[in-house]
């Protein structure tokens, strides 16, 4: 049985560029979200409190009337900058190791383990919370938090960067390549992270991106949860966390009502009532599961034949 | 490199992250705007309650205000007395003369020496598990042991449930007993982050309780334990065990791990003379599976904070939680301390069995190379 070997070189190139338009689509509609992010939340509307996406377009509005639109906009803004730099800083990292096991630095190597033993070593929400509690309460801020996280999140992409550089036979890769006349740039820069190491590069910069939203959300909706400050940013500015709390508490009286008084009496109290707030956790999850899909998207664009 | 090489590594950071991860908290806390003592102690609070504080808690050296008196600079307290001086992170206020480069840098001196003081008068106590009282917020009137103690069998047992999850799945691949089909189970579960899972958990509990069953009053560190406590507890643990991919990672990383030793021809050779493979697979993979394990330990602590919070169970996590907020930093470090002891425990443990995978190694009967019988007509 031959394989046309230009044919799934075609098919392979096809996926990859679909993936990354879907990527890069979502990551647009992300940057404009975050860019017309009002810096305020307008004045609560008694007239469309609770109300529904029918009635106040797109999303519906929250308990206070306020359109869920700025929540997503105020979300977006609160976790781009800090999500893509903690993307931007572990693809640093990793690459970086991968290039360090490529020249063959013995010592290197030995220190770039000392960092990842002990970066590794450290459960990531305990050095978070240590990291909120020394931000002053006035500062508050998701970038800290995210540069923590990249950090902590840096040594297993290193690793991983470092494996995929030896695989490739380290520093005699490169000794082969200099013997065929190439300059060290071109080794350093195309052959070894453009070709080889970039999916392992965008797939951990993805992966992190993707933490660091579902962090603020976390830390948003626990701070939501148990009525105190948000450690990701100003009381002012809301998360994609708060129309998931709104939503939450609304899924959890649907879900009561369904196992006392049955499914009729539920789809009346939990969705259909003017206090039903579902759309609301239905926003919340499609915006978590929007950012997980463009995380997967440039993955898979970016990954190897 | 050498195979001693990672051990070392590991044992190395062993035994640096205890000091390590609260000498940079103290770093970081000195660096901040304002003196511990004055957080604590706010200007305009008495000062023989400030002093008695720098005191018990080590926050002043013997030796910085003559330092400081040296260059003309006025002593801490009176720096502390000054919340101006405080809120422009000076570090040393001086009331009459220019504040000159000299002065300065004696200051930062003086500033890290107390530093130290503190870090090393602490890290003394603490190996005494005497860790004061929280001094600030929530957490004022109550010893920070005691809540460490309150909270620590509670955290123990969520981590316990949820490792006993991982680790039977471990073992059931490992042992072929877990079908290959289950994984795209596991690994859907596992795509949900922990704080989704536990207010899942939330939930149900909510809904099939009745009511608001976590709608209590916790008094600090004394209370009974709920009724609803062991339920939050046990489901917690499982919800911890499944997200994130927790017990899906260990599952298909002990069965990728397997399946590729079972490929090796000693293995092969072993089935022949009629040996089990999984006890010749598992002394070449141990170090390979502690090290997973350790990674997933480490995931399951982080989770247990988010677990904890949800749940409202009274356990480190939420200790660490109510004390960031409170900018309890006694508290904050004694936790933080408590997390780098665990973590400095797995990297022993990983440390130790790789050493010992090397021992067992070295000590099999030395098997010499047949030389064919070509190459030694070639070589003759």
């Amino acid at each position: 049985m031959s394989v046309d070997v230009q044919k799934v070189r075609r098919t392979g190139s096809a996926w990859n560029t679909a993936w990354l338009i879907i990527g890069l689509l979502l990551l647009a509609a992300f940057v404009a979200a975050a860019v017309s992010a009002p810096e305020r939340l307008p004045s609560p509307d008694m007239d469309h409190l609770f109300a529904k996406p029918w009635e106040v377009p797109p999303f519906g509005a929250d308990t206070k009337g306020i359109s869920l639109v700025h929540y997503v906009l105020q979300g977006a803004g609160i976790v781009l900058g800090p999500s893509a730099l903690a993307g931007v800083m572990v693809m640093i990292f990793s690459a970086f190791a991968g290039l360090a096991r490529c020249a063959g630095v013995t010592w290197l190597d030995t220190v770039l383990q000392v960092f990842s033993e002990i970066a590794g070593a450290l459960p990531r929400m305990v050095v978070v919370l240590v990291v909120a509690f020394v931000v002053p309460k006035e500062y508050v801020s998701l970038y800290p938090l995210a540069i923590a996280w990249a950090i902590l999140a840096a040594p297993g992409a290193m690793d991983e960067a470092a494996a995929a550089a030896g695989r490739l036979g380290g520093a005699r890769f490169v000794e082969a390549l200099r013997a065929h006349g190439f300059s060290l740039t071109r080794i350093y820069l195309y052959h070894i992270t453009w070709l080889n190491l970039r999916s392992v590069l965008v797939r951990q910069g993805a992966e992190v991106l993707m933490q660091v939203v579902f962090l603020e959300i976390a830390l948003s909706y626990l701070a939501d949860f148990k009525r105190q400050p948000a450690l990701t940013r100003p009381e002012l500015i809301k998360s994609w966390a708060s129309p998931l709390y709104d939503g939450f508490q609304s899924a959890v009286l649907f879900g009561e009502t369904l196992f006392k008084e049955g499914f009729g009496k539920a789809w009346e109290v939990g969705v259909t009532s003017d206090m039903a707030m579902l759309h609301a956790l239905v926003l919340g999850l499609v915006l978590v599961a929007l950012v997980a899909l463009m995380a997967q998207a440039f993955r898979l664009a970016a990954r190897q034949r | 490199m050498a195979w001693w090489i990672r051990p070392l590594v590991r044992l190395l950071a062993a035994l640096s992250l205890p000091i390590l991860v609260p000498a940079i908290i103290t770093l970081v806390v000195w660096m901040l705007p304002g003196t511990l003592a004055s957080t604590i102690c706010p200007p305009g609070c008495a000062r023989e309650a400030r002093e008695t504080t720098v005191q018990e808690y080590h926050l002043q050296s013997p030796w910085s205000d003559d330092i400081r008196a040296s260059v003309g600079l006025a002593p801490l307290t009176v720096v502390e007395d000054n919340p101006e001086a405080q809120e422009e992170g000076e570090p040393a206020y001086v009331p009459e003369d220019d504040y000159t480069t000299g002065q300065s840098v004696v200051a930062t001196a003086s500033a890290t020496l107390d530093a130290g003081y503190f870090l090393v008068n602490w890290l003394r106590r603490a190996v005494v598990l005497d860790f004061g009282r929280g001094k600030v917020g929530t957490y004022t009137a109550f010893e920070i042991s005691d809540l460490i103690w309150s909270a620590l069998p509670n955290t123990m047992l969520l981590i316990g449930t949820a490792l006993t999850l991982v680790m039977g799945g471990m073992v059931l691949a490992a042992t072929g007993v877990l079908p290959k089909r289950v994984d795209n189970i596991l690994q859907g579960v596992g795509v949900i982050p922990a704080v989704f899972m536990a207010l899942f958990v939330y939930a149900i509990l909510q809904i099939f309780m009745g009511g608001d069953p976590f709608a209590f009053d916790v008094d600090l560190g004394t209370s009974e334990p709920l009724a609803i406590q062991p339920l939050a507890i046990l489901f917690g643990g499982l919800a911890l065990g499944l997200a994130d991919g927790a017990a899906s990672g260990a599952v298909i990383g002990t069965r990728n791990l397997f399946e590729s030793e079972v490929k090796q021809r000693y293995i092969g050779i072993a089935v022949l003379r009629g040996e089990s493979v999984l006890g010749n697979a598992l002394p070449n993979l141990l170090p390979a599976l502690v090290g997973q394990l350790r990674g997933r330990v480490l995931h399951l602590v982080s989770g247990t904070v988010i677990v904890e919070l949800v749940l409202q169970i009274n356990g480190l996590g939420d200790l660490l939680w109510n004390s960031t907020l409170d900018k309890a930093t006694f508290v904050i470090l004694a936790a933080a301390w408590g997390f780098s002891l665990i973590s400095a425990l797995l990297l022993l443990i990983q440390a130790l069995s790789e050493v010992g995978v090397a021992i067992l190694v070295r000590r099999a009967p030395h098997v010499p190379v047949a030389v064919p019988a070509t190459a030694a007509v070639e070589g003759a």
